[in-house]
């Protein structure tokens, strides 16, 4: 079976997807840790948790409508780009849980 | 009616991840005949994380406050600090996969090309691992509130 290149948008949308769910997971840690930004957040749209969601899907469009104009990555496969999504997906997750997990359950307050 | 809000949350997560696990079974076997289907599955993946999302965010954001303060009075306090701000923040991963998952799938070539099936199936594996792990922690958060009211261990 032939291989085909991978349509740009595609690249794009899961590059953009990797960076923002990576920024929302340290955005995550960075809020909870930084009360003055929390208060920030909360002061934008009545609930910190409302303003983290407005700049998560619009960082996600924003980058994958510039990643789509500039062409970045067009030369990543299909299999490099599935590494991308396993690995990012893991690590924003692990970045996550594993600070919620420190917080609650390890660390002595 | 405020409770029916919660329970619609859940319902159209679970609509999500069945549209998800359909997208997932239809593509193991990718063919002309069933790509319309596919297409289909991944437009109703999104729409139920979304409509999960804001009706979920809405009842959040209004009402959650008092089920908080019931679980950080009772036994089990984080299931807040923990299972309830996990599952938050983590929902934003597969409403994103859930976003991009009909686009992708709509100008990726699965019939003809096997990676680029593999790699979608990837997406919609993730997509439904993170609606599972949603499942999870909102129960046990649910659970936390339980062990407040009747100040179980």
């Amino acid at each position: 079976m032939e291989t085909k290149p991978v349509n740009q948008l595609t690249i794009s949308y899961i590059i953009s997807y990797v960076i923002t769910a990576i920024f929302s997971s340290v955005l995550t840690i960075v809020k909870d840790l930084n009360a003055p930004l929390k208060d920030w957040m909360k002061s934008l749209t009545t609930h910190h948790w409302i303003t983290h969601g407005i700049f998560v899907v619009v960082l996600f469009l924003l980058l994958a409508l510039l990643f789509n104009q500039q062409k970045v990555g067009k030369k990543l496969t299909a299999d490099q780009l599935s590494n991308w999504v396993i690995w990012g997906t893991i690590l924003s997750g692990l970045i996550l849980v594993g600070f919620y997990f420190f917080e609650v359950f390890l660390k002595v307050h | 009616m405020i409770e029916f809000l919660l329970f619609l949350h859940v319902f159209l997560g679970v609509g999500g991840v069945i549209a998800a696990v359909w997208s997932f079974v239809e593509l193991l076997n990718t063919s002309e005949l069933n790509l319309k289907r596919i297409k289909i599955a991944s437009l109703w993946t999104a729409l139920f994380f979304w409509a999960s999302y804001l009706f979920g965010g809405y009842w959040y954001v209004v009402y959650y406050a008092a089920d908080k303060a019931i679980i950080n009075a009772g036994q089990w306090p984080w299931a807040h600090s923990f299972s309830m701000e996990v599952k938050e923040h983590l929902f934003f991963l597969g409403l994103l996969m859930a976003t991009m998952l009909p686009v992708i799938i709509a100008k990726s070539p699965i019939v003809q090309d096997k990676k680029i099936r593999r790699m979608v199936q990837f997406i919609v594996i993730f997509i439904i691992l993170v609606g599972i792990a949603m499942e999870g922690f909102g129960a046990l958060t649910s659970f936390g509130v339980r062990v407040g009211l009747t100040g179980g261990k």
